[in-house]
């Protein structure tokens, strides 16, 4: 006989279902999703995706996604007044969902103007937050946005309570917050679980951290070497930049000449100015010496 | 018959639904009054708890973010009731939206979440996701001389065929953001809001035409072929069967409403009636408002293109492709 307690137990375990994968702008986001859709379908195919990223959830911010399942336009609400309605949003999309749910999301941890988290507890198995050296982000987020210099990116970096969107018509507002307070806002809220992967160290062992992300979310494939090694190899960079080139990837902005361009770590500290390194290690070097970030 | 039912309001409602407005002896009567929190539970009737709004058979429960609440009964009344301080602006901008769209499901109208133009009597209309440019395209098409016919909602008769589908106006104001007002020449009215700054306004289209009421000749989906650097600029690609059911469920207005209110099988069976009558193709453009007029011109072209004896019926067309 079932005790009550195993039945709320199997009810919250149930009711979790969505991984939040979080990030800073062009930190890894996108690589993640790919590796993980490659995890769970484990297919032989040799091309990183099809059609499209095979991974339930999307994207935490979708402006079609948010109108068709409330029923109001978000463009007519303000941007607070569409934060009052997500955390009902997300439990629908739990809701309605037979399957574990991985939304990304550039949102850094916050709550609404009821004072409601955004990203409710209740739904969430736990959050794989994925971080990059702030000044390759620079460069790669400069060239995400068809900007010729790295300036204004810096500024967007630095600029504490930062948001992306909001006016933008597909997107809804997403408050980042600048850099830091990205990662310590996710890091310090105890809700919800958070796993820290950096993207370096996923450059330098895809396997180890793919690994440790599904451990981390409990997925079965965790300890299946061979499906890991698989689905790694599916998503090298010199692979989607083939498939990209073949058949162009949906989530490249229009102005970006590509979506997948360098993957490299480093850059930030080959290209950007020696003032606007300065400019990034003054506000953010506290929190790039606590992840191992040397300047 | 130039709308599918009259309306009178204890509000001013402006132009926006002009033609369906009357004095007396109207369908439907938009009052404030009292909405309740939730919709009361009936015996085992079931209902249908959407994030903000409830619905049953019979009635229908919204609240909106910005302090005001709709009840919809029985395709015949919009019950209205705010908070403190919150404007008659404020009420209208969601009554002839979201609240106009459930009253559409509960008279057995579909709505669909476009926008469009009128040439004789064949409408021609373009859908798409949020933010996919219906209005904008539909203002500048006006602004070059096709008459505009609706914003954001068009609704849909699929009982009342006869070989072609009748299709209303839902609104003929349209609602653009400042950018969109100068690419289209609109004619600029009240922000849709009262909150400081918000860039969005009502506006008279260029060739504002009075009339209601048309066929459904054709839907484009509006699309970007952003992704791909090797596919045309601009292309139009005619969708059959199946296929353009799938489309045109995700071009319907507030498809949650529609499951809560009719069911997936009734909303179906109407998608089905009106890809029988109506071509149904995307129409794939560049976004970046710099190349705005690109697939501006091309959609001109297309239009030209169908011959008014020829709209009436679903039109016989090759995909047509401009290439990058």
């Amino acid at each position: 006989m079932t005790s009550m307690s195993d039945t709320e137990n199997d009810k919250i375990l149930t009711d979790r279902k969505v991984a939040w994968l979080a990030s800073y702008p062009k930190s890894g986001n996108t690589w993640t999703r790919i590796l993980l859709s490659n995890l769970l379908s484990n297919s032989n195919s040799d091309e990183p995706w099809s059609d499209k990223i095979d991974l339930a959830g999307s994207i935490s911010s979708s402006r079609p996604r948010f109108d068709n399942i409330t029923g109001l336009p978000s463009s007519d609400l303000t941007a607070d007044e569409v934060d009052i309605l997500r955390p009902e949003l997300y439990r629908s999309l739990a809701r309605e969902s037979k399957n574990r749910l991985f939304i990304k999301v550039h949102d850094s941890y916050h709550l609404n103007i009821n004072n409601e988290p955004i990203f409710p507890t209740d739904i969430s198995i736990g959050t794989i937050l994925l971080i990059r050296d702030p000044r390759d982000v620079a460069v790669s987020y400069s060239h995400h946005s068809g900007r010729k210099n790295f300036t204004k990116t810096v500024k967007h970096l630095n600029r504490s309570n930062h948001h992306l969107s909001g006016d933008n018509r597909s997107q809804l507002r997403q408050i980042t917050g600048n850099w830091s307070e990205h990662y310590t806002r996710w890091t310090q809220q105890t809700d919800i679980p958070v796993l820290v992967i950096r993207y370096e160290d996923m450059l330098a062992d895809t396997a180890a951290q793919l690994q440790s992300m599904a451990a981390f979310l409990g997925l079965e494939q965790a300890n299946d070497n061979a499906a890991i090694r698989r689905a790694v190899d599916r998503a090298r960079f010199d692979k989607l930049q083939a498939k990209e080139a073949k058949d162009g990837f949906m989530e490249k902005p229009e102005k970006a000449k590509r979506f997948f361009r360098s993957g490299r770590s480093g850059e930030g500290k080959e290209v950007l100015s020696a003032e606007l390194q300065k400019s990034i290690t003054d506000e953010h070097g506290d929190i790039m010496r606590v992840l191992g970030y040397d300047f | 018959m130039t709308v599918p039912f009259t309306v009178s309001a204890d509000m001013q409602l402006g132009d926006r639904i002009k033609p369906f407005l009357v004095s007396e002896n109207a369908d439907v009567e938009i009052r404030a009054g009292k909405v309740p929190e939730a919709l009361p539970q009936i015996g085992d009737e079931e209902i249908f708890f959407g994030t903000n709004y409830q619905a049953n058979a019979e009635s229908f429960l919204l609240q909106v973010p910005n302090g005001v609440r709709f009840l919809v009964q029985g395709g015949h009344s919009i019950i209205y009731d705010r908070d403190a301080g919150v404007s008659d602006r404020e009420v209208a901008l969601f009554l002839l939206g979201s609240a106009w769209g459930a009253l559409c499901y509960q008279r057995d109208l579909l709505p669909l979440h476009a926008s469009g133009v009128i040439i004789g009597n064949a409408v021609h209309a373009f859908t798409g996701t949020s933010g996919a440019g219906k209005s904008t395209l539909s203002a500048a098409l006006a602004d070059r001389g096709f008459v505009f016919f609706t914003d954001d909602i068009l609704i849909v008769d699929t009982k009342n065929q006869e070989g072609a589908i009748t299709c209303y106006s839902g609104q003929k104001d349209l609602k653009l953001w400042k950018d969109a007002l100068e690419m289209t020449n609109a004619a600029k009215g009240q922000a849709v809001r009262d909150v400081e700054g918000f860039d969005k306004f009502f506006a008279t289209p260029v060739n504002s035409g009075d009339v209601s009421v048309g066929h459904l000749a054709s839907l484009s989906i509006l699309g970007s072929n952003k992704s791909d650097a090797n596919a045309p600029k601009c292309s139009m690609t005619t969708l059959k069967g199946g296929q353009s059911v799938l489309k045109l469920a995700s071009s319907v207005y507030r498809p949650a409403f529609a499951l809560g209110i009719w069911g997936r099988k009734k909303l179906y069976t109407a998608l089905g009636d009106i890809i029988q009558h109506v071509h149904v193709q995307n129409f794939d453009r560049p976004f970046v408002p710099d190349s705005f007029n690109e697939g501006l011109d091309f959609a001109e072209a297309w239009l030209n293109a169908q011959a008014p004896s020829k709209t009436d019926s679903a039109i016989a067309s090759d995909d047509i492709v401009v290439e990058a």
